[in-house]
C-alpha cells in the first residue's frame, strides 16, 4: 500500500498548485471543487513524474529523487496556496459563459452515471485481478521502462537503444515515470498495485474532468451527457485497465484544453493560460501524440489570445526542454516516418476505412454512442452563435495528425492501424465531446417557448 | 445575455429526453461491457500469462549476479507473434537486466534459454558454443558463453 503514497501524494500536491494558479469563474461550489480535484490529478502525477526523470538524470538515485520530486512539489504548491491566500478568489459572475441556471433533471444523470460508474468499477476490480500486470504495451513497454528507471543506476536501460522487441526506448517517459516513482518509494519495482491504481485513476480522472469542465461552463446537465456518452465507447472500458499511456494522454490533453476554454471565459487569465500550457507540455511527455497537441494548442492560443499566449508559452517551456534534451541527447534514433510515404495515395483508402470501422465499433447498435450524440444533437441544437469555436482547431488539427502519421509510417500498414487506430481514436473522443458540448444549448427549467405566430388567440 | 435565452439553453421536454436516452445507453452499454471486457481481458491474460513469465525468469538474477546484459533466446518461429510475446515478456520480467539477442556478441557471459517444452538443453547450448550452467524448470535454462567462465 505504500506504493500509492506518492501518487496521493503528487495528487495532493497538484491540488495546491491548482487552487492556487485557478481563477474562479463563477461556477457552483459542488462544480468547482470537482473541478480542482480532476485538474489536480494530471497536473501533480505529470510535475511530480517530470521531477523524478530530472533528478535520475542528473544522478540521484530512484529513491532520493522519489521522495525529493513529491516533497519538492508538494511543499512548494503548499506554500504558494498559504501565500495567495488558500486558493484564488472568484472571477466575475459575469463571466462569459460560465453562469447556468439549474435543471431539475439532471438527477436522471447523476442516476445513470453512479450506475455506469458502479459497472465500471466493478470491471476494473475483475480486470485487474485477471491481469495485474495489465495488457500488451503495459508490460512490454510502459511499466517494463519503468522497472528501469526504479532500479539504482540502471534507469538508462528505459532509454536503452539494445533494448529489443517493440519496446520502444524513444518514447517519452512521463508514465513510465509516474509508476517507477510509486515503485521507487517501496522499493519494489514490478509491484502491480501502483499501475493498477494510477491507471485506474487516470480513467476516472479522465471521466470527471470531462464531467467537471463542461458542468463549470455549461452546468451540471451537459457534463452528464458528454460523460454518459464517453462511458459508452467500449474502448474507454477496454483501456480503462490496460495500463497504456493512451487515457494519460488524453486525460492531459483535456486538461490543457479545458483550462484554455476556462481562461478565455475570464479574459485569458494568467493563471488558467499558465496551467494550459504545463498541462499541455506534459501531454507531449507522454506520448508523440502529445507534441502534435501541444503545437495546434499553442499556434491556435498565440492567434486567439496574442500577448496572453505568453503565459501559456513559459509555463510549458521547462517540460519541453526535458522533451527536447530526451529527443536530442537521450533517446536513440527511430525513423517512425517516412514523407515518402506521403506520394503513396494509396495508403489513404485502408487508412479511412480502418478509422470508420474502428467509429462504428464505438460501441453496439442501437445505444451506440453516435446515436447518443445525434440524439442529444437533434434534441439540444447548437448555440447561436455557436461559439468557442477555437477549441475545435486543435482536435481536428490532431486527427489531422493521427491520419498523417499512419500514411508516413514507416511500420506495416495494416498492422499499425490494427493496433493503434482504436487508441488514437479514445485519446480523441473525450476532446471531440469537450468540444461538442461546449457548443450545444445547455438545459435549463422551465416550459419550452412557443414558437412565436403558431400561439392561439 | 439572459440564461434563459433560448439561443444558448433549451427547456421543455427536450433536454429531459435527451439526458434520459444518453442515461439508458450508458446503463445498456455498462451491462454489457462488463462482462465483455472481463472475458476478453482474461483470455489476453491466458495468453500472456505475465505473472507465470515473472516466476519462471525469477531465479536469473540471483544466478547471473544481476549482470547489466544476459543474452536471450526462445524456441519459438523467428519473427512470429509467439517469439515476439516471448521476448517482450521475458524482458519485462527480467528488467532491469538488459537481454541481448544478438548471439555474435562475445561480451555477453550469461544467456537465457526460454524454451516451450523439454529438450535436450546441454547439446542446444553446445551448438552455440555455450555450456549449460542450470535447468531452472518451467522451460527455462541458463547458460554460459563457452570459455567466458
Amino acid at each position: 500500500m505504500i506504493s500509492l503514497m506518492p501518487i496521493l501524494l503528487a495528487w495532493l500536491a497538484g491540488w495546491f498548485w491548482v487552487s492556487t494558479l485557478r481563477k474562479r469563474g463563477g461556477e457552483t461550489p459542488s462544480a468547482r471543487r470537482v473541478l480542482d480535484i480532476s485538474l489536480a490529478l494530471p497536473f501533480g502525477l505529470g510535475a511530480t513524474s517530470v521531477l523524478f526523470v530530472v533528478l535520475l538524470w542528473v544522478g540521484l538515485s530512484p529513491r532520493v529523487a522519489a521522495i525529493l520530486s513529491d516533497g519538492l512539489w508538494l511543499a512548494g504548491g503548499g506554500a504558494l496556496w498559504w501565500l495567495r491566500g488558500r486558493g484564488r478568489g472568484s472571477g466575475s459572475d459575469q463571466a462569459a459563459g460560465v453562469r447556468t441556471a439549474g435543471f431539475r433533471w439532471a438527477w436522471i444523470g447523476w442516476i445513470g452515471l453512479a450506475v455506469a460508474a458502479a459497472f465500471w468499477a466493478g470491471s476494473m476490480v475483475q480486470t485487474s485481478k485477471a491481469v495485474p500486470q495489465g495488457d500488451w504495451d503495459a508490460w512490454a513497454i510502459w511499466n517494463m521502462r519503468a522497472k528501469f528507471l526504479a532500479s539504482d543506476g540502471k534507469w538508462q536501460g528505459a532509454i536503452s537503444p539494445e533494448l529489443v522487441g517493440r519496446s520502444h526506448p524513444e518514447y517519452p517517459l512521463l508514465w513510465s515515470g509516474v509508476v517507477a516513482k510509486a515503485w521507487s518509494w517501496t522499493g519494489n519495482p514490478g509491484d502491480s498495485l501502483a499501475p493498477t491504481v494510477a491507471g485506474a485513476l487516470a480513467s476516472a480522472g479522465l471521466a470527471s474532468l470531462l464531467l467537471a469542465g463542461l458542468w463549470a461552463m455549461r452546468g451540471a446537465a451537459s457534463g452528464l451527457m458528454a460523460v454518459l456518452v464517453l462511458m459508452s465507447t467500449v474502448s474507454f472500458w477496454q483501456y480503462s485497465p490496460a495500463q497504456y499511456a493512451d487515457i494519460p494522454l488524453a486525460l492531459f490533453m483535456l486538461a490543457a484544453l479545458c483550462c484554455a476554454v476556462l481562461a478565455e471565459s475570464l479574459e485569458w487569465d494568467p493563471g488558467l493560460m499558465a496551467l494550459s500550457g504545463a498541462l499541455a507540455s506534459m501531454a507531449a511527455w507522454t506520448k508523440d501524440e502529445g507534441m502534435v497537441f501541444l503545437a495546434a494548442l499553442g499556434l491556435v492560443l498565440l492567434a486567439a489570445a496574442r500577448k496572453r499566449a505568453l503565459y501559456w508559452a513559459v509555463a510549458a517551456l521547462p517540460v519541453l526542454l526535458v522533451c527536447a534534451g530526451f529527443k536530442l541527447l537521450l533517446a536513440p534514433p527511430f525513423a517512425a516516418w517516412s514523407p515518402s510515404h506521403l506520394a503513396e495515395y494509396s495508403r489513404l483508402g485502408p487508412i479511412l476505412r480502418t478509422v470508420g470501422s474502428e467509429f462504428l465499433h464505438l460501441g453496439s447498435f442501437p445505444a451506440h454512442p453516435i446515436v447518443a450524440v445525434a440524439a442529444c444533437l437533434a434534441l439540444l441544437g447548437f448555440r447561436r452563435p455557436a461559439r468557442p469555436v477555437w477549441p475545435i482547431i486543435p482536435v481536428a488539427l490532431l486527427g489531422a495528425g493521427y491520419i498523417g502519421a499512419f500514411w508516413m509510417t514507416t511500420s506495416e500498414l495494416t498492422w499499425h492501424l490494427q493496433t493503434a487506430a482504436g487508441r488514437l481514436l479514445l485519446q480523441i473522443t473525450p476532446l471531440v465531446l469537450f468540444c461538442l458540448f461546449l457548443l450545444l444549448k445547455n438545459p435549463v427549467d422551465g416550459a419550452a417557448p412557443a414558437a412565436t405566430g403558431r400561439r392561439k388567440r | 445575455m439572459r440564461v434563459s435565452d433560448t439561443k444558448i439553453s433549451v427547456a421543455g421536454a427536450r433536454p429531459i429526453a435527451a439526458l434520459a436516452i444518453v442515461s439508458v445507453f450508458a446503463l445498456g452499454a455498462s451491462i454489457e461491457y462488463f462482462g465483455l471486457i472481463e472475458k476478453l481481458t482474461e483470455q489476453s491474460g491466458a495468453k500472456f500469462r505475465i505473472e507465470s513469465q515473472v516466476g519462471r525468469f525469477a531465479p536469473i538474477a540471483a544466478r547471473t549476479g544481476g549482470a547489466a546484459r544476459l543474452g536471450y533466446f526462445n524456441d519459438r518461429e523467428k519473427g512470429s507473434d509467439a517469439a515476439q510475446a516471448a521476448l517482450s515478456s521475458a524482458q519485462f520480467a527480467l528488467a532491469p537486466q538488459l537481454l541481448v539477442m544478438d548471439e555474435e556478441r562475445k561480451d555477453i557471459e550469461f544467456w537465457v534459454g526460454d524454451f516451450t517444452a523439454p529438450r535436450e538443453f546441454a547439446k542446444i547450448g553446445d551448438v552455440r558454443g555455450m555450456s549449460l550452467i542450470a535447468d531452472l524448470g518451467n522451460g527455462v535454462v541458463l547458460y554460459r558463453r563457452g570459455g567466458a567462465k
